[in-house]
């Protein structure tokens, strides 16, 4: 299991097709930098101009500038920010998620079930694809939180300033005014692990005969329908506040106008594995090799 | 040629049971979302259309304001165009190669894969506006391809002010956005020779979301959405300069990928 691990990693980490999304990953991620911090500039310039009339320097006022309010899920607004949460599933999926389905047409995933057995492989490639998808996710958002921190102060947000921040009441929010830096590691690590094991179900969709690398397409497609339709399922009822369950806009942390509870990540996440889980129980009876 | 064409019709659409049923199951989700979210509004046919093809009318991001993801408008697009990608690669894999072979002219399998292209995305969409003109009946909501004021503004959370008086979906309009379709249907294919399947889909989808961001006569996207056309709102697109526009980035997919078919190793498409 090991040295099948070792060399499902090696394979995962040094490939183009990670390079790529890693690529395009931070892209965006500089490209919400970009729009962040040029936005943060011309307010800093436009309160020093008026600085006299308006605010004096230890005015509170300026504790709504914090990279809290800067790093790429606060800004639902800027285009790199929308890109990249819109993007990474799919390129988790494509970073490693192929690998399967290449070696399952060609029939070298027989080989190594022959050499490691069905259990060590299909566990090694899992965690392979499972790391790198999450990397693809995890990592331009690292790139794009240092380079803000370059440029905004860190400062704890005010409760009493809430305009100025991307959170409506709710637990997480409570966090999010107590130990902010706890809030952003929670959504970053929730995005990998979404991502992660979103790129894990096309190995579930070539297992389930989808041949050829467009299964690879196959989990982001269901996320689209689901990020639409799921909406319509558990809530249809516009009088009522809404809780955010829609996959793409969970995976940020910047809640607009609903209500995100902790219940709806955990359920997403545990829904996801236990799915994963099923389908590879039910695989591994069918299966002959 | 011909039997190559039919051959794709085939294979491409006939056979792929998910690509034939896909408007069938979207039009009526497509409806009871519509319907549960705005039924309090005065709403019709043409705010369907609105709603499924209307993409984001304009957004202003000085305003503060999150970009909320045209996701209707993407599934509709991005779902035909899955299968674009899926059946050329499936049939350069298979039966294809022999064929590019036994035609003994390139050109042939690549018009007939643009043909396909084109039939592939008519097919859908037609398919789906007349689902979605059945569910309206069903709905008992009136037939009219002109959408109230208050419900755009409401849904694309504008001031009613940048709408038309009477805004209005012309026939020549749900023309230029088939048009659309068809060149994204045809820049996809394109795509194809240049990049895998699953980047060219990737970029792709970036490529629709940077049109739905800016409000940018350039993007071919920015012709997909029917908020746009100069009959529902003031400074949208009108329809001669975007067919013009339209028919040339066609001309450019197919001609491109024509060179660069060419040069295509078919044998090391695996």
């Amino acid at each position: 299991m090991k040295k099948i691990l070792r060399m499902e990693l090696k394979k995962a980490f040094w490939n183009r097709w990670f390079f790529f999304s890693l690529t395009l990953g931070l892209i965006a991620a500089g490209l919400s930098c970009y729009d962040k911090l040029s936005a943060f500039f011309r307010e800093m310039d436009y309160l020093k101009e008026n600085l006299d009339v308006i605010l004096k320097v230890d005015d509170p006022v300026y504790s709504g500038y914090t990279v809290y309010n800067h790093w790429i899920g606060s800004s639902g607004e800027s285009l790199g920010a929308r890109l990249f949460y819109f993007w990474i599933p799919l390129l988790a999926s494509i970073s490693y998620g192929w690998s399967y389905a290449e070696e399952h047409f060609l029939g070298y995933d027989k080989q190594i079930v022959m050499r490691a057995g069905r259990g060590a492989y299909r566990h090694a490639k899992r965690i392979a694809i499972f790391l790198t998808g999450s990397c693809t996710a995890i990592l331009p958002q690292i790139f794009n939180i240092i380079v803000i921190l370059c440029f905004v102060p860190v400062r704890t947000p005010m409760s009493y300033l809430n305009t100025m921040y991307p959170v409506y009441p709710g637990f997480l929010s409570r966090i999010y005014f107590t130990v902010p830096a706890l809030y952003v590691a929670f959504f970053v690590l929730y995005s990998g692990v979404f991502c992660g094991l979103t790129a894990i179900f096309c190995m579930e969709a070539v297992s389930f005969g989808k041949k050829g690398k467009m299964a690879v397409l196959i989990p982001f497609v269901i996320l689209m329908l689901l990020d639409q339709f799921l909406p319509l399922l558990l809530q249809n009822d516009p009088e009522k506040p809404h809780v955010l369950i829609r996959p793409f806009s969970m995976m940020t942390g910047s809640i607009q106008a609903y209500t995100l509870g902790v219940v709806p990540i955990v359920l997403w996440i545990t829904a996801m594995a236990a799915l994963i889980f099923v389908l590879e129980r039910w695989k591994k009876k069918e299966e002959l090799y | 040629m011909r039997r190559l064409f039919w051959f794709d019709m085939n294979l491409g659409i006939w056979k792929k049971k998910w690509f034939l049923l896909f408007p069938f199951l979207l039009a009526p989700l497509l409806m009871l979302q519509f319907y549960f979210h705005y039924r309090l509004l005065s709403i019709n046919f043409g705010s369907l259309l609105m709603y499924v093809y209307g993409g984001c009318a304009h957004y202003d991001p000085t305003f503060g304001q999150a970009f909320e993801l045209p996701m209707a408008w993407m599934i509709v697009i991005l779902l035909p165009a899955y299968y674009v990608l899926t059946y050329p690669v499936e049939d350069l894999l298979g039966s294809g190669r022999d064929i590019v072979v036994r035609c003994g002219a390139r050109w042939k399998w690549w018009l007939s894969k643009c043909a396909w292209a084109v039939t592939s995305a008519v097919y859908f969409h037609v398919m789906l506006l007349l689902n979605l003109l059945v569910w309206t009946r069903i709905f008992d909501l009136p037939i009219s391809l002109s959408a109230d004021r208050t419900f755009l503004s409401v849904y694309f959370r504008l001031e009613p002010a940048v709408f038309q008086k009477t805004p209005r979906i012309t026939i020549s309009g749900i023309i230029i956005l088939m048009l659309a379709f068809i060149t994204l249907h045809l820049i996809a294919l394109c795509l194809l020779l240049f990049l895998k399947e699953e980047a060219s889909f990737a970029l792709l989808a970036g490529y629709l979301l940077l049109s739905a961001y800016f409000f940018s006569p350039w993007l071919v996207g920015h012709y997909a959405s029917v908020a746009r056309a100069g009959t529902v709102m003031y400074g949208g697109y009108h329809v001669i300069p975007a067919a013009v526009y339209l028919l040339v980035v066609c001309l450019l997919a197919v001609g491109i990928g024509f060179w660069r078919f060419r040069f295509y190793d078919i044998l090391g498409s695996e």
